[in-house]
């Protein structure tokens, strides 16, 4: 370490300044890039449908999670990490929709029920629960009181 | 400026280890100390980094218990302040210019919606750029205070916009889309911290469903033909419907006095024909006519019931609210003692 000590620290400082500008930009939070839907992904606009929040309330936590909607895939879960809720967004008729919901368990799990609570905006929620052991295949109708 | 701070001081730190003895050979004594001297710059700035990178999300309510819902969902990672301080009224509440010129830091701007504030189309206009405003209510489903009111309406007291009880943070399951919708409008403005906003939004639903538990195993102690709630103003729409009760309002839902003696006289009609138990003074709204109607009926008084969720402590949370209220219909209306 030869040379005048100060010269040392503006070295180091000025070193780590350069670090810190790509530093900041990695560990910025960024909002996710928007992805077009798919054809065939989001059902038609239409004045009879409705947005709604789909909420999936699970008494044990399941190990995988599907729910569909007249055939569009609305939740598909693999990973839960011993979550116990799970939500998705859709868009429904007041009329009444149906569900196809799909649940696994892991090893060992008692029978346990699911709720399945779908919440159009403005609109009293329908709720239902099922139950299965360790695994669930159920389809669901609901309906709203428009 | 915590950067430059931090690196001030580590400098000040490493001048006095390097210039202080004036030593310019390099002994391994000061080669170590300048080993030393590099990693902890290093290591303050970059724990000066990491808090810059989770500096947290400043969000602003107009009501306190938005802000009660808004800090479940956000836990440690926002920073909340409501502009309507406990204490205030609510209905009569508007953000001074420089109050909505202090939002400039802010992300997120809740609002209770379903017309309490009126105001908020002027302020949508004057919101610094950048400020996301959610109507926290917009989604839930609105309640008619004529739906659940027990009187007839050929009268013209006012029951809200179009008819609207906005205050609908006295049912559980409204508060339950709240939290939803809070968390949502959460991940929008910090997508980074979408999987804690909705852990703690599950944590939040948890305690909420505890509470209507708790609330509905109280309420069964009163008997179905007593579930008559007669209060202060028209503000216990969602309460009503939620718990099975009928609401007989005395002044409008924004506490406007309708001090005419029809009005007046038709409360006393109906109190005496539905063998009203109990009548509940709020701690905002004015007693005056509901002092008359005590006179005229000798019903029984109940305590203050928190309305418009503003009250200061535990009354400016949903929790805190709901389990007074609650507590205070029972000890009014109920048949045994109610259990806490």
């Amino acid at each position: 370490m030869r040379g005048s000590p100060l010269f040392h620290v503006i070295l180091v400082v000025l070193g780590l300044l350069g670090l810190a500008v790509p530093l900041s930009w990695l560990t910025r939070a960024r909002t996710p890039e928007a992805v077009a839907p798919t054809a065939g992904e989001k059902l038609e606009p239409s004045l009879a449908l409705t947005p709604a929040r789909v909420v999936m309330k699970f008494a044990h936590a399941p190990a995988t999670v599907r729910l569909a909607q007249g055939g569009r895939e609305l939740v598909k879960e693999e990973a839960l990490a011993g979550r116990t809720r799970v939500k998705a967004q859709t868009d429904v008729e007041l009329a009444g929709g149906e569900f196809k919901l799909d649940v696994t368990w892991p090893a060992g799990t008692p029978e346990s029920a699911v709720t399945l609570t779908v919440e159009p905006d403005g609109h009293e929620a329908a709720t239902a629960t099922v139950w299965g052991a360790e695994t669930l295949g159920e389809i669901i109708k609901l309906e709203w009181r428009p | 400026m915590r950067i430059l701070l931090a690196m001030a001081g580590v400098c000040g730190i490493m001048q006095k280890i390097y210039i202080k003895p004036r030593h310019r050979d390099a002994s391994p004594h000061h080669m170590k100390h300048g080993i030393f001297s590099i990693t902890l710059l290093a290591v303050l700035l970059s724990g000066t980094f990491t808090a810059a990178a989770v500096e947290r999300l400043k969000v602003a309510t107009l009501h306190p218990l938005l802000a009660d819902l808004a800090a479940q969902a956000g836990g440690e990672r926002v920073e909340v302040k409501s502009l309507l301080k406990p204490g205030a009224e609510a209905h009569r509440f508007e953000p001074a210019a420089a109050e909505v010129a202090s939002l400039k830091q802010t992300k997120l701007l809740l609002a209770c919606g379903k017309g309490l504030e009126n105001y908020l189309g002027k302020l949508r206009d004057t919101l610094p750029a950048g400020v996301l405003l959610v109507e926290v209510g917009k989604t839930i489903p609105s309640i008619k205070m004529e739906d659940v009111c027990l009187h007839d309406h050929d009268h013209d007291h006012d029951h809200g916009k179009d008819g609207v009880d906005p205050h609908w943070w006295h049912s559980a399951d409204a508060v339950s889309r709240a939290l939803d919708v809070i968390g949502e409008a959460l991940a929008k403005a910090d997508p980074a911290g979408e999987a804690v906003y909705e852990a703690n939004v599950e944590a939040a639903q948890k305690k909420v469903a505890a509470v209507k538990s708790w609330a509905k195993e109280q309420i069964s102690t009163i008997p179905k033909g007593d579930r008559k709630l007669v209060t202060a103003h028209a503000a216990f729409g969602y309460f009503c419907k939620e718990y099975g009760f009928k609401a007989l309002p005395v002044l409008g839902s924004a506490g406007e006095a309708d001090e005419s003696p029809q009005h007046v006289a038709e409360i006393i009609k109906t109190i005496r024909e539905m063998k009203i138990r109990a009548v509940f003074p709020e701690d905002q709204a004015n007693p005056k006519v509901l002092k008359e109607i005590v006179r005229e009926t000798g019903v029984k008084v109940g305590a203050d019931l928190i309305a418009d969720g503003t009250s200061p402590g535990a009354g400016s949370t949903f929790e805190g609210m709901m389990r007074h209220n609650v507590t205070e219909i029972v000890k009014a209306l109920g048949v045994t003692p109610a259990k806490k």
